[in-house]
């Protein structure tokens, strides 16, 4: 019957990026099965710490080796669970319940890729990009990133090669334009041809909500992965719910660990849904 | 340590036998088949469902949940998927299993509590009912009969009544007298009761001047409410003669027998199912090989052997006992 299990990590290296930004790799053993970009992983130091609950984090690399695979996610210290994660250090333990989730899907007709990134919302895109790149026909990706200042364009080394085009926004103008980057994005889309794009978007709710009011008059594809707090990760706390539309103007809520992340932007009501303009980052907070 | 086959972890809990005295919390283990990738749910004492109301309901607005120290606030608000699609399409998967399944059930009304047992009981593959009159993030009904002895005990005759099956009534601790809650329902002719459900709490986002829950207050679970789970526990069992099964915080094998001793006759665990999947199998295989380590043969010859110095006078002054 056993399928699954809690796959031991250890942590490679837990790199500060800002004081406040964290690059963690981990090395994980071979059970830990190849993920699909936008699926994510619940982490938690090994033993009994003072957080109790594994948090959840898209992935952000991954490479599968027959003797053990090595993750990589990024996360910003937002509460006492991601600053317990900060503490990590080489060398240490811990227990990784994963891949999990569905991840982004691409259609067959789809020839251009545009990436809607905010914050540490580049983690699963970036993924996402690495992976079209090697496929047999990637696609053209086209990647607008924003965030607040420059020194939170995390990833943007990583990024940029992957991308055919890339669309910078900060809030304080500091690098690229100055606004938020679903402004950007709105004063180029015509750009874009409708039928043979589609975009896959990351970040804040509020940015996810404006992205939908953008595209509501438009056929553009979206999926978009939502953030949300989690207990257990794997569909049983229903704690990570998200409103999604039924017919009759009835609203139902889905479990983003496991309906999710990764949903239809179309599929998705916002006005339910709180301002988690503090994420984490990458998929859930 | 790989404990010994010949220890007996049986408990019966009126008419039903479990297998061993651990069974997962409602509203903590989906419908089961969450968790059956991880680990073998034939190794349970039982699964406790997600609580059933008559009709689907959707639950509260999200965020639902927050960490709190040692412990978590949720809000879901009992959403679920309705008696009727649980008998359809979740129960089929449960039967396969050879634990019990224990239905827990909740409604607005009494009626509803009534209705939802009756079609629970003509289910085959639900071996007990559990009650639930102790939620407290719902508007109507739940914690409204629980925190009440009339009202609860009226609850639980009533489902009684249209139930073929074992009950169990789940208490909440948000009350001043539990043992007096204990009493109206053990009067009123529940089989078992089961305690505590989460304490209300609440948390808040000092930067936002925001209710980190949507629902403001939310349920307090996790080992930060242990102590007080056990001390009504053992209130409970001192309250009335009918099997009392622990509730409340525990995390591993010795938080399970530290309920068992004060004299719960089975334990739930919650919280923990979310920090590890397989907490519950560790917990048994725990509770096995404490009590190879203690040379009992049956988990019955430790529950309810709390010794205080009331309970050694009682026993005439005697010594130990094992």
């Amino acid at each position: 019957m056993k399928s699954k299990e809690i796959a031991p990590g250890a942590v490679l290296f837990n790199r500060a990026l800002t004081p406040e930004h964290f690059l963690l790799a981990l090395s994980l053993t071979p059970s830990f099965a190849r993920p699909v970009p936008g699926q994510f992983v619940m982490i938690r130091p090994e033993g009994v710490g003072p957080q109790l609950l594994s948090r959840p984090f898209s992935l952000y690399g991954y490479r599968g080796r027959r003797d053990g695979s090595r993750i990589e996610l990024l996360y910003r210290t937002i509460g006492a669970g991601t600053r317990q994660l900060a503490a990590l250090k080489a060398g240490e333990s811990v227990e990784i319940l994963g891949p999990l989730g569905r991840g982004f899907t691409l259609g067959p007709d789809v020839d251009e890729v545009i990436l809607l990134a905010g914050g540490m919302g580049v983690a699963p895109l970036t993924f996402f990009a690495e992976r079209l790149g090697r496929t047999k026909a990637p696609p053209r990706v086209v990647c607008y990133f924003g965030a607040r200042i420059r020194d939170e364009l995390i990833g943007l080394d990583r990024l940029s090669p992957l991308c055919s085009e890339l669309h910078i926004a900060t809030e304080d103008g500091s690098c690229g334009e100055r606004g938020v980057i679903t402004d950007l994005f709105a004063a180029r889309m015509r750009r874009h041809d409708t039928r043979r794009a589609a975009i896959y978007a990351c970040g804040p709710n509020p940015m996810l909500q404006t992205l939908s009011r953008i595209l509501a008059g438009t056929s553009l594809r979206c999926q978009v992965s939502v953030e949300e707090r989690m207990a257990c990760g794997i569909g049983a706390c229903l704690c990570c719910a998200t409103a999604v539309a039924m017919p009759g103007r009835q609203v139902s809520y889905r479990r983003v660990c496991c309906d999710g992340p990764v949903f239809n932007l179309r599929d998705l009501i916002w006005d339910m849904t709180p301002d988690h303009s503090d994420s984490r980052g990458c998929t859930s907070p | 340590m790989k404990p010994s086959t010949s220890i007996d972890l049986k408990v019966s809990i009126g008419d039903l036998v479990l297998n061993n005295p651990v069974m997962t919390a409602s509203g903590t283990f989906g419908y089961g088949e969450e968790f059956a990738p991880y680990g073998d749910l034939n190794h349970l004492g039982a699964v406790i469902v997600k609580g059933l109301s008559l009709e689907p309901r959707t639950g509260n607005p999200p965020p639902r949940m927050m960490e709190t120290p040692s412990g978590m606030l949720n809000a879901v608000g009992l959403q679920n998927i309705g008696v009727r699609a649980f008998i359809r399409e979740k129960l089929p998967f449960l039967r396969r299993f050879d634990c019990a399944v224990i239905a827990n059930i909740y409604g607005e009304t009494v009626e509803e509590y009534e209705r939802v047992a009756g079609l629970l009981s003509r289910a085959s593959g639900v071996a007990a009912l559990e009650v639930n009159i102790s939620c407290p993030n719902v508007r109507r009904g739940g914690i409204a009969f629980g925190a009440e002895p009339d009202a609860a005990a009226e609850v639980t005759r009533r489902v009684k009544a249209a139930a073929a099956l074992p009950v169990m009534v789940k208490l909440t601790p948000n009350v001043t007298d539990i043992a007096q809650i204990a009493r109206a329902v053990e009067e009123a002719g529940a089989d078992a009761i089961s305690l505590i459900n989460t304490l209300t709490g609440m948390s808040v986002d000092v930067e936002k001047r925001i209710p980190h829950l949507a629902n403001v207050t939310g349920g307090l679970s996790g080992p930060a409410i242990r102590p007080v789970a056990l001390r009504m526990v053992w209130q409970a069992v001192q309250a009335v003669s009918i099997p009392v099964i622990g509730v409340g915080g525990i995390l591993n094998a010795r938080d399970a027998l530290e309920f068992l001793i004060v004299g719960a006759r089975a334990v739930q665990v919650g919280t923990a199912n979310f920090i590890r999947p397989t907490v519950t199998m560790e917990i048994i295989d725990g509770i096995s090989a404490y009590l190879e380590r203690h040379a009992c043969r049956s988990v019955t010859q430790i529950i309810g052997t709390l010794k205080t110095p009331e309970a050694e006078l009682r026993r005439g002054g005697g010594g130990e006992r094992t």
